[in-house]
């Protein structure tokens, strides 16, 4: 009896005792990607880079914290082991080893791109860097048969190393090269260069997947509408969605969001055309709205305005089951709580000029699904990226913008490109998912998609009510600024008139006396 | 007695009403906690383009805390001008004065402040001095502590801590109505008079894009001035003057930046034409504008959030470019019962002189966000409190001021040899004009959106017309012209009645 006493209390306090990690002081940091850059400001040279490498790791579910290497400390790196660093500006000598031997001291997983590597590092891999003068050469993606012809300037390429090589290199002059690497045990990793533009930007995508263990993964591709507003022209909507529907093609919806006058006919109107849309094969993602500028006189107004568009939508039996934001939104603790945290799926758009930072943080929110944007017309004028993108490992949205179809010609012409292309688009209604959006309970089964249990009605077929024709507009006043400047010139003319005037009667009266 | 005699010799009533309005700008404005405006977004284009620029964590006080200290831009100003406005040669003195005596780095806008100060010590002075030369000192005594109470009202004197151009126009409309009344009153010199005039007339015009269309008040009153001086300098400088204040209207008109006129032209829809329509979709089709923007009704051009950016491609194209002030005006003519409702919507602001969304402290002050101060601002409450708030007071107040000060310009009519003495109605009517046109000129230009700091001109020229009717109400010189009764005893001066007596027959 005593002796299972005893067992009993050992195994209690055994169980009790915290946990090796825990004891260590383990972090919530602990198992986030920190990605480190020499230049984190959205001018940066590479700031793109910066993004898109943040936008894939985001997008293998992923949490990522973005730190500029200036901010780097040792007690900072202990709370990360898997370091990505991201040679993109200047760095002196003090901030590199704070990183490097932070990184040997605590083994961490490690994925450099750009920039020199210390010959401890180089040592790990085997790797042996030669200098590459410019040249016009041949480069591919080692396994996947994906190539493009490219313009190396004079760069550090990869003769040798121990580990899974890729990127091959070759033009007519010299030896293979390659750019990038994985040493065997896929912790330590390194790539010569970036251009989120080129073929390189498959070999990061490539390499990235399989330093997170994610190239398993097999990613999706949507055809995404961009720039539906309550002002576009529901008449050319209508007839790209019919089009779309009639062809089979699903494709997502970035509608923005209404903020105001949410009672009138215009945004019933606005309402039933996304209705409309939702029921010829469109996946409705709410965009997120454009801001002016930041206050904090309201705290929750974004919130506030969100939620009353999501309820006014959803009695109008209209599910969003997404999000779409720039890439900076992600990194802002007040968005994500206002809106991201209110939904499943997030599209990442590329972040615009100006940003409207509102509580800027450095780590990024985890979402069911994160999906990088592209630019429909980049990929279908580059057949590697199409080619690319049936073994890509993460989901892509490929963006149409609806605005730039302004004629029928010009949407003729862009249907005919889709078809031409090779590229099959998936839909995201197939998607099983379940989450709550301002009060409101979504889910999709993958067949049906329900609001608060009721299930919505897909296959409603009437269009909605079409705008009145517009006139051409009466040019009667013509421009304002000439009815100003005819107003002007008059006034001026009276003025030296009365001057004239005045001066003759004064003259006169004096010639009387 | 002797002390009393010496007390009235130097303290004369104008320098009374100066110095008391120096001490309380000096307790408002830079004693702790002082107070100012907080910027609502508009500082950026005047601060960067005479080379300031924002220090660290400005951001956070937009609307609610007033900020003092700015950043003196040491490299090439890239930004260059943004705006034409007057209200840059200040700015640019007082940062001279602060390089001087202060900083090279950072500026206090107590600089600015000062010199506001400066200057409104000496409008106040002028106009004090205007309204009291040859008047019974007990009378002056009353008037100057009067002109303290009502131009150095907080609600007013604030703005000096900002970068807001109605500081500007504020000092800038008493000069022009102090140096008038001077010339009326026949004191200091006339050239110099008529010059400071033009120059303040100038200034009001090109402080603000709004003031462009009283450029033409303005150059037809300085015409006024050809009336009492036939010497060829003075009338070539009036001419001149005149003509340049017309065209500087036309000129700030046509500079209005893009950005200015958008903000504009947005607002006079939103908040203007669409605000109040019965239909808006209606309103809409007047204008040929895709009903589907009745959404916009009532956004401001600032909406933190919307569905679209206000510079968007697609507002450009299918809304902006379909009105413009001519067609809104056309619109109000045609929508009398909307256009008054709007002209109402004005008159209930004619007096809310500080915006309701601006706080008046620093942010170390340890104040609630936005908090506005109440420090001496009797005559503002009393004002917002106690005044009408319909448009149809303006047609009763022009009326009962045009009915005091007719006798007196009739009887300067028929007074042939002081000819300036008819200067006193043209003033009254000048002020009552802008009044009016200021009311008239926010409504079309921006609808009913930031109408406390759009409608500024009629709170200050009313200030300046109540101020005169008091003083020629306690002086007695509400019908009488100033200085006849000296004159009467030099020339016999037919007097109205008899004039009048004259004419019948």
């Amino acid at each position: 009896m005593k002796i299972r006493l005893i067992l009993l209390t050992a195994i209690l306090v055994i169980s009790l005792c915290p946990s090796p990690a825990f004891a260590a002081g383990k972090s919530a940091d602990q198992g986030n990607v920190l990605i480190v850059s020499e230049d984190r400001s959205s001018g940066a040279l590479r700031s793109k880079d910066l993004q898109f490498i943040s936008n894939l790791v985001m997008a293998h579910g992923e949490k990522v914290t973005l730190l500029g290497i200036d901010q780097l400390t040792r007690q900072k790196l202990k709370n990360f082991d898997r370091i990505i660093y991201l040679a993109n500006g200047y760095a002196d000598r003090r901030q590199k080893r704070i990183l490097y031997d932070g990184i040997e001291q605590q083994r961490s997983a490690f994925l450099q791109i750009g920039g020199p590597l210390p010959k401890a590092f180089r040592q790990r891999m085997g790797l042996r860097l030669e200098d590459q003068q410019a040249s016009i050469g041949r480069l591919e993606l080692t396994h996947k048969g994906v190539a493009q012809m490219v313009s190396l300037k004079r760069c550090r390429l990869i003769a040798a190393g121990n580990g899974s090589l890729t990127g091959r290199f070759t033009h007519p002059d010299g030896p293979i090269r390659y750019t990038g690497i994985l040493n065997k045990g896929q912790r330590l990793g390194y790539l010569s260069e970036t251009d989120s533009r080129s073929i390189q930007s498959a070999i990061v995508s490539e390499l990235l997947a399989k330093w997170l263990n994610k190239e398993a993964q097999q990613g999706k591709i949507y055809l995404t509408l961009t720039n539906i507003t309550p002002f576009s022209d529901f008449r050319k909507l209508t007839r790209l969605a019919d089009e779309l529907h009639d062809q089979g093609i699903p494709y997502l919806v970035i509608a923005q969001p209404v903020t105001s006058n949410l009672n009138s006919a215009a945004m019933k109107r606005y309402a039933a055309m996304l209705n409309y849309l939702q029921s010829r094969n469109g996946t409705l993602f709410i965009g997120a709205p454009f801001v002016y500028g930041v206050t904090h006189e309201d705290d929750q107004l974004l919130e506030k305005l969100m939620s009353v568009f999501v309820r006014r939508l959803t009695q109008q039996q209209i599910a969003p089951l997404g999000f779409a934001a720039e890439n900076y939104w992600l990194f802002d603790k007040d968005y994500q709580r206002e809106s991201l945290k209110a939904f499943h799926s997030l599209i990442i758009l590329p972040n615009q000029e100006n940003l409207m930072w509102r509580n800027r943080s450095s780590s990024s929110l985890v979402m069911g699904a994160i999906i990088p944007s592209m630019s429909l017309q980049q990929v279908i004028r580059s057949s590697w990226k199409q080619k690319e993108l049936e073994h890509s490992s993460v989901s892509l949205a490929l963006t149409i913008n609806v605005d730039k179809l302004l004629s029928r010609p010009s949407e003729k012409a862009f249907e005919k490109l889709l078809y031409q292309s090779n590229l099959s688009f998936d839909d995201y209604r197939q998607t099983v998912l379940r989450f709550r959006t301002y009060g409101q309970i979504i889910r999709s089964d993958g067949w049906t998609i329900s609001i608060n249990g009721q299930p919505i009605n897909q296959t409603r077929t009437e269009q909605p009510s079409p705008l009145r024709e517009q006139k051409k507009e009466k040019k009667s006043l013509g421009s304002p600024h000439k009815m100003l400047i005819l107003i002007f010139s008059i006034i001026l003319m009276l003025f030296i008139l009365f001057i004239i005037i005045g001066r003759t009667y004064y003259k006169n009266k004096y010639k009387r006396e | 007695m002797t002390a009393i005699f010496k007390f009235k010799k130097i303290m004369t009533p104008s320098l009374l009403a100066a110095i008391g309005i120096g001490m309380v700008c000096v307790l408002t404005l830079f004693v702790e906690p002082i107070k100012g405006m907080a910027d609502n977004g508009d500082f950026f284009r005047v601060a960067y383009s005479n080379g300031l620029y924002y220090l660290p964590h400005y951001d956070s006080n937009y609307f609610g805390y007033f900020v003092s200290q700015y950043g003196i831009s040491k490299d090439f100003n890239e930004n260059g001008s943004m705006i034409f406005t007057s209200q840059s040669l200040i700015i640019r003195l007082a940062i001279f004065i602060n390089r001087w005596f202060y900083s090279h780095t950072i500026f206090d806008i107590r600089f600015q402040a000062g010199v506001y100060i400066l200057l409104l010590m000496t409008g106040v002075y002028l106009l004090v001095e205007a309204l009291t030369y040859k008047v019974r000192r007990i009378y002056g005594y009353i008037l100057a502590l009067l002109a303290v109470l009502i131009f150095g009202d907080s609600a007013y004197t604030e703005y000096f801590n900002s970068f807001y151009a109605e500081s500007l126009m504020y000092v800038s409309i008493i000069f022009i109505v102090a140096s008038w009344l001077l010339i009326y009153r026949n004191r200091y010199s006339q050239v110099f008079l008529t010059i400071l005039y033009l120059v303040s007339s100038l200034f009001l015009i090109t402080s603000k894009q709004q003031n462009a269309p009283i450029a033409v008040i303005l150059a037809l009153m300085g015409l006024m001035l050809l009336i009492f001086e036939k010497k060829h300098f003075f009338r070539y400088v009036v001419l001149t003057g005149s003509f340049i204040l017309f065209c500087s209207g036309a000129a700030e008109f046509f500079l209005i930046p893009d950005q200015f006129a958008e903000i504009n032209q947005f607002q006079a829809m939103t908040r203007g034409a669409l605000l109040n329509a019965d239909h808006s979709e209606q309103t809409l089709a007047d204008f040929n504008i895709n009903k589907q923007y009745a959404l916009l009704r009532s956004n401001t051009y600032y909406q933190e959030y919307s569905s679209v950016g206000v510079h968007s491609q697609i507002l450009q194209k299918n809304f902006y470019s379909k009105y413009g002030f001519i067609k809104i005006s056309f619109y109000y003519a045609s929508h009398l019962h909307q256009f008054d409702e709007m002209l109402n919507t004005a008159a209930r602001d004619w007096f809310k002189v500080r915006p309701a969304e601006l706080g008046n402290y620093e942010r170390r002050a340890n104040l609630p966000f936005g908090k506005r101060t109440a420090y001496f601002s009797l005559y503002h409450a009393f004002c917002d409190i106690l005044m009408p708030h319909r448009f149809g007071f303006i047609f009763i107040w022009a009326a009962v001021m045009l009915g005091l000060y007719l006798p007196s310009f009739i009887h300067a009519f028929r007074f042939k040899e002081e000819r300036r003495l008819l200067l006193r109605l043209p003033l009254i009517l000048g002020l009552l004009l802008m009044e009016f046109m200021a009311t008239i000129v926010a409504i079309v230009g921006d609808g009913d959106a930031d109408l406390a700091k759009h409608l500024f001109l009629f709170p200050i020229t009313f200030n300046c017309l109540f101020f005169i009717l008091i003083s020629d109400s306690l002086t007695g010189h509400l019908f009488h012209n100033h200085d006849l009764r000296q004159t009467d005893e030099k020339v016999q001066l037919p007097n109205v009645a008899q004039s009048h007596s004259e004419v019948g027959q």
